[in-house]
């Protein structure tokens, strides 16, 4: 046996220079590390709840709240990296209320707020079982002369819940949106809303 | 070696190399001017071919800087070259690409020591093995690889390679903004990644010309990967204000400096190494 072992190394020592095998195992073994770090980081959470809702921010975000009585109730960003902003708003609700209410007035005031406003797309979904509505958007922020403006995209998820109704959107430019999709719709189903249940 | 040449190597080298920073202060002033007296551009046209000068000028001042330490057999330009476009070409088709996979930015600053970490672990050893990789499956095992310090020289231009093609990529991404802070980044980006790859190649050549343990040369990987996540680290997080938070006493200035120190440690470090071989191993005079 020992004698087939030998023979085997001496072979794969004439086929493959061991040096460079072992370089690209270390860099291998380093990757694999950096994507058990990033699982590690991603499962990392900081539960914050207020006014009945309670959500999993990513650990690490800046999470600003709402004064009493305003509908934001939590906004946060990545002070190292602030690219994506999430937020939760709690807007009026009631028993007659539709989700198209709600979505033309927040529409038709971030048309009246923001540069170029775009509604991309809109319709009912079934998220996590349950029925909500999501708006995606688009508008153009501008920094002077300083840069060019840049395109900012957004998501939108209603929620019907009782006595108000739960909003939970995520802003990002637009060539990094899609790459913040994921962990958002992650974030979106940590979010509860206690006060009169629903969500 | 004798005496009067030690003194002749060290003049001839010390006044080129003043003159290299000279003309790297240069082309950081230059890039000043031009935003001062010129209104911003932002089509990408200009902002490709801003991002080509303003990274092959450093690139050439650099391997110059290394270039001329190597006194007793000079490489040939050519294989320079071609190292350098190989370095490049494994950063666009692989380096770049692949470290996009992980989706840094979206979880790299969850915490200082994750922040470092994981530029030791993610960029660190993807860069410096990509830049190993352009000279060991190129030039390695050809005959112009004839002494240990040609590790460093070719390791060099494979990182000044890698870096052009960061720093364009860097120019295109900045929107054109702020051209001097940009040529600062530029000259420095490629003076760390031609350093750190000098350290990797510090290691091929002596791997090359001596009997080494198995354990060599990824020793040598992992101590350029480390410089280059510290590196990464330093630019990036030390300066934000001792709070922590955006928005607060910010001053890139201070990561700057202290990333700049890194690397120039470490360029300095490589030309001492150098000149100690080329003293060592210098052909007698006749």
């Amino acid at each position: 046996m020992a004698a087939v072992w030998q023979s085997f190394r001496d072979q794969l020592k004439k086929a493959v220079d061991l040096s460079t095998a072992a370089v690209v195992l270390t860099a291998l073994t380093a990757l694999a590390l950096g994507l058990v770090l990033r699982a590690v980081v991603d499962a990392r959470v900081t539960v914050v709840a207020r006014a009945g809702v309670r959500a999993e921010f990513p650990a690490g975000w800046l999470v600003e709240r709402g004064l009493a009585g305003e509908e934001m109730i939590f906004s946060a960003v990545n002070p190292l990296n602030p690219v994506a902003r999430y937020t939760v708003l709690l807007l009026p609700s009631g028993e007659g209320i539709h989700f198209n209410d709600l979505v033309f007035s927040r529409n038709y005031a971030r048309g009246q707020q923001l540069d170029s406003y775009v509604v991309l797309d809109q319709s009912e979904v079934i998220f996590e079982g349950k029925p909500a509505f999501r708006v995606r958007y688009a508008y153009v922020r501008t920094f002077g002369s300083a840069a060019l403006p840049e395109v900012i995209e957004g998501m939108d998820y209603y929620f019907l819940t009782l006595p108000r109704a739960l909003v939970i959107s995520l802003e990002a430019p637009g060539d990094r949106f899609e790459s913040q999709l994921s962990r958002f719709k992650t974030f979106v189903a940590s979010v509860r809303y206690a006060e009169g249940g629903g969500k | 070696m004798s005496p009067a040449r030690t003194g002749r190597l060290r003049r001839s080298v010390w006044l080129p190399n003043l003159a290299t920073f000279v003309l790297l202060a240069v082309v950081i002033g230059l890039a000043y001017l031009v935003q001062s007296l010129f209104p911003p551009r932002f089509d990408r046209d200009f902002l490709l071919a801003a991002g080509l000068i303003m990274s092959l000028v450093p690139a050439a001042l650099w391997i110059a800087f290394f270039y001329r330490m190597d006194a007793n057999e000079p490489e040939p330009k050519g294989m320079i070259v071609r190292v350098f476009l190989l370095g490049a070409l494994l950063a666009s088709g692989l380096g770049l690409p692949l470290i996009s996979l992980f989706n840094l930015p979206d979880w790299l600053y969850a915490a200082p020591w994750v922040t470092l970490l994981g530029a030791v672990l993610v960029l660190g050893f993807t860069q410096e093995f990509l830049k190993y990789a352009a000279v060991r499956f190129s030039v390695y095992r050809l005959p112009e690889f004839s002494e240990r310090t040609d590790g460093i020289i070719y390791a060099v231009a494979a990182g000044l390679g890698y870096a052009t093609v960061l720093n364009v990529e860097f120019m295109l991404d900045s929107g054109g903004g702020n051209l001097g802070l940009a040529a600062a980044r530029i000259v420095l980006t490629a003076l760390a990644q031609a350093s750190f790859a000098g350290v990797t190649g510090y290691f091929l050549g002596r791997q090359r010309f001596e009997a080494r343990p198995l354990w060599w040369m990824p020793l040598g990987l992992t101590i350029s990967a480390l410089l280059n996540g510290l590196f990464f680290y330093l630019w990036g997080t030390l300066k934000r204000s001792s709070g922590g938070m955006i928005g607060g006493n910010l001053n890139p200035w201070i990561g700057l400096g202290l990333a700049a120190a890194l690397a120039a440690l470490t360029a300095f470090c490589l030309a001492w190494l150098i000149q100690r071989d080329q003293r060592r191993f210098a052909p007698e005079e006749v």
